[in-house]
């Protein structure tokens, strides 16, 4: 290559150098306006995105709190397994609860004494079928409790009718004032086996039961009580009751017509409930106590007897002459509980005294112990309770009573038929309940039942027994409860 | 007679005044802490500032009272005065180191405080505790927590605690819900057991 040729491609190189850098400079700058424009644009929309999801945020929380507002103002429904249905307002203004009870059972009697028609083998016997609503206002300060007896003939009764102001509202040491067709009263915890779904027992004691107390006694009653009243390291329980007619069918409400009033005061008191000691904490003793008029339109009679416990009604003991209208009744009963995790012992003791004014007076006491104790449940051994699914408890429980009447007056318990002074029951039983859910059990109940001399209407009932005769049998009980 | 009848207008005028009054304040200083702790279980439909009051006067009369200072805790913690809820839970420990409640609502208020670390290990604490005392007789109820509530708030709370502080929000959510459930509960369980009694 000549020099003249190697000048003239240095000169074309630089030429295009400069050509392209002369492109560059020129081109650039709106190539780099336009990114920036772009740029400018960009941040320009995500500014307006961010202000955007801001004023989105803002709305959210505003409509959070509309919403949790409007939650907040709406009622509450909440079922409970064994305890029902609540439905209550927010602000607790008003509320209202369902529930009910329902109790079957399946009767045998193994020895195959009965001979009387309603002594059939295998009955399918309803024990209870109770439906109940509370309704409440004003923070439970005010409450209305109605419980239906839906009884075995289609018929329907009241047996709760309670309407109660609680004053214990503004203060623990206030009680709560009650009035009704109904009013319920309780004379300790182990003498009425408190709740029958709960107990292991399957049904009171023949004492009571005999005595005709319990619910249904205070008609058209008005009481105060104090519930949970703090004592030390316990807590009391105490109430007392005044009932316009105190014993009588309850079909005499509407007018009463009768000057017979009756009286009852109770109280229990759990000493040590609030030590946390397990071995002082389950223990409470109480007591009971009424006074009873008799209404002269009623069976006196049928207020000092003794029954078996289920449903039929195998007449043990009874009295001989009715009352006359001067007559009163006084019904005592202490009892006393124990119970430590999942054993429980219960105990209660019984005085029913009848003043006649003619025909002397007729005494009866009893006492009464059971044992209870979960066996095992889906925790391990020894554990459960009644609102445990798969729950055992295995129980047994004893009874004695005793009734004296002056003048040969219990009925039908003397020999050749006639009547006598003394006699005495005993009923020893032992069982097992299964708890399928919450309040819901499967069990049976095996009773041993003695009497020392059967009244004349119990030995009618059986087969090949005499009035005043020593008899022994037994009772075999299936049954179904359910707390719903 | 005239007796009678006088005697039975008193009666009625009595009653319908009765029924036609909103329930009246508590007495005294139980009384009080009863209106107070009945504002807080409202579900928030209570009113906080009252229940404030009230709690701080019964504070004030008897400051062992019961549980008062840990319901004034989580009164002060409802009503957004944090600070307060703050060196109240500290008395109310300094009187019970044991109380579960007094330690989850510090430990709450120790989380909207911005005192992360130390407000876990409170809610942990007070978790751990509560899990212990959680059982049939809590608070006087037979039947505690009949229906689990409690415990299933107690284990979710418990889940996310241990997740740690990136889940702070689900943690005091979760941490609020339980103490009002655990209101719910013993409201409930206080009903249940008073209308069992009735034979």
């Amino acid at each position: 290559m000549t020099a003249k040729q190697k000048h003239w491609r240095a000169w074309r190189a630089v030429t295009s150098l400069g050509g392209i850098l002369l492109l560059c400079l020129t081109v650039d700058p709106a190539w780099a306006g336009e990114i920036e424009n772009q740029i400018q644009a960009l941040e320009a929309q995500q500014r307006a995105n961010a202000e955007e999801l801001e004023r989105l945020k803002g709305q959210q929380i505003e409509m959070k709190k509309e919403a949790t507002a409007a939650a907040a103002q709406l009622p509450s429904f909440d079922y409970r397994p064994g305890g029902g249905l609540f439905i209550e307002a927010a602000d607790k203004s008003w509320g209202l609860r369902f529930r009910g009870r329902f109790h079957y059972r399946l009767l045998f009697w193994p020895d195959d004494q009965a001979q009387a028609p309603d002594f059939t083998q295998a009955d399918i016997a309803l024990r209870r079928i109770r439906p109940r609503f509370n309704y409440y206002w004003e923070n439970r300060f005010y409450e209305l409790d109605i419980e239906f007896d839906f009884e075995p003939d289609r018929g329907i009764q009241i047996q709760h009718g309670e309407f109660h102001v609680h004053f214990d509202r503004l203060s623990p040491f206030l009680p709560s004032l009650t009035i009704g067709p109904r009013v319920s009263s309780f004379f300790n915890r182990h003498d009425t086996n408190w709740s029958s779904s709960t107990g292991g027992l399957f049904d009171r004691s023949m004492f009571q039961d005999g005595a005709g107390v319990g619910a249904g006694t205070m008609n058209n009653a008005i009481g105060a009580f104090w519930t949970d009243v703090p004592v030390g390291p316990g807590a009391l329980l105490f109430q007392g009751i005044y009932s316009n007619q105190g014993l009588t069918n309850i079909a005499d409400q509407p007018r009463p017509d009768t000057d017979k009033r009756a009286a009852h005061a109770a109280f229990n008191w759990q000493p040590f409930v609030r030590m946390k000691n397990k071995w002082l904490e389950g223990i409470d003793v109480g007591v009971g106590y009424q006074l009873d008029r008799i209404h002269p339109g009623e069976t006196g009679r049928n207020f000092f007897r003794v029954r078996t416990t289920e449903r039929v009604r195998l007449n043990l003991i009874n009295v001989a002459r009715d009352l006359d209208p001067t007559s009163e009744r006084h019904y005592i009963t202490p009892g006393f509980g124990w119970k430590i995790g999942p054993y429980w012992l219960r105990t209660a003791f019984g005085y029913n005294k009848g003043k006649f004014e003619t025909g002397g007076d007729v005494t009866g006491w009893m006492w009464r112990i059971s044992n209870e104790l979960f066996v095992w449940s889906p925790k391990g051994l020894f554990t459960g309770s009644v609102n445990t699914p798969g729950s055992v408890m295995l129980f047994t429980g004893f009874e004695r009573d005793n009734y004296h009447a002056d003048n040969n007056g219990l009925l039908g318990c003397g020999s050749a038929g006639g009547n006598c002074e003394n006699a005495f029951a005993s009923n020893a039983s032992v069982g097992i309940w299964y708890f399928i859910r919450p309040r819901l059990s499967v069990g049976f109940e095996n009773g041993f039942y003695h009497v020392n001399k059967i009244s004349s209407t119990g030995a009618n009932q059986l087969k090949g027994v005499n009035p005043g005769d020593r008899v022994t049998f037994d009772s075999l009980e299936f049954g179904i409860r359910y707390d719903f | 007679m005239k007796s009678v009848r006088v005697s039975f207008w008193i009666s009625a005028v009595g009653c319908f005044a009765l029924l036609g009054c909103a329930r009246p304040s508590g007495v005294g200083v139980a009384g009080r802490y009863i209106d107070g702790k009945a504002e807080l279980i409202k579900n928030g439909a209570g009113d906080t500032t009252k229940a404030v009051n009230l709690l701080e006067s019964v504070a004030k009369d008897d400051p062992f009272y019961k549980d008062s200072l840990t319901l004034l805790v989580w009164a002060y913690y409802r009503s957004g005065r944090y600070r307060d809820a703050l060196q109240m839970a500290q008395r109310s420990l300094a009187v019970n180191a044991k109380d579960e409640i007094a330690w989850i609502a510090f430990g709450l208020t120790q989380l909207r405080l911005g005192d992360d670390d130390a407000g876990l290990e409170s809610l942990k604490g007070g978790i751990t505790l509560l899990s212990k005392a959680s059982k049939p007789g809590y608070r006087g109820i037979d039947f505690w927590d009949r229906q689990g509530s409690v415990r299933r708030a107690l284990s979710r709370t418990a889940f996310f605690v241990m997740k740690g502080v990136g889940e702070k929000d689900t943690i005091i959510r979760s941490a609020e819900h339980l103490l009002s459930t655990i209101d719910q509960e013993e409201w409930t369980g206080r009903i249940e057991q008073e209308e069992e009694r009735r034979f």
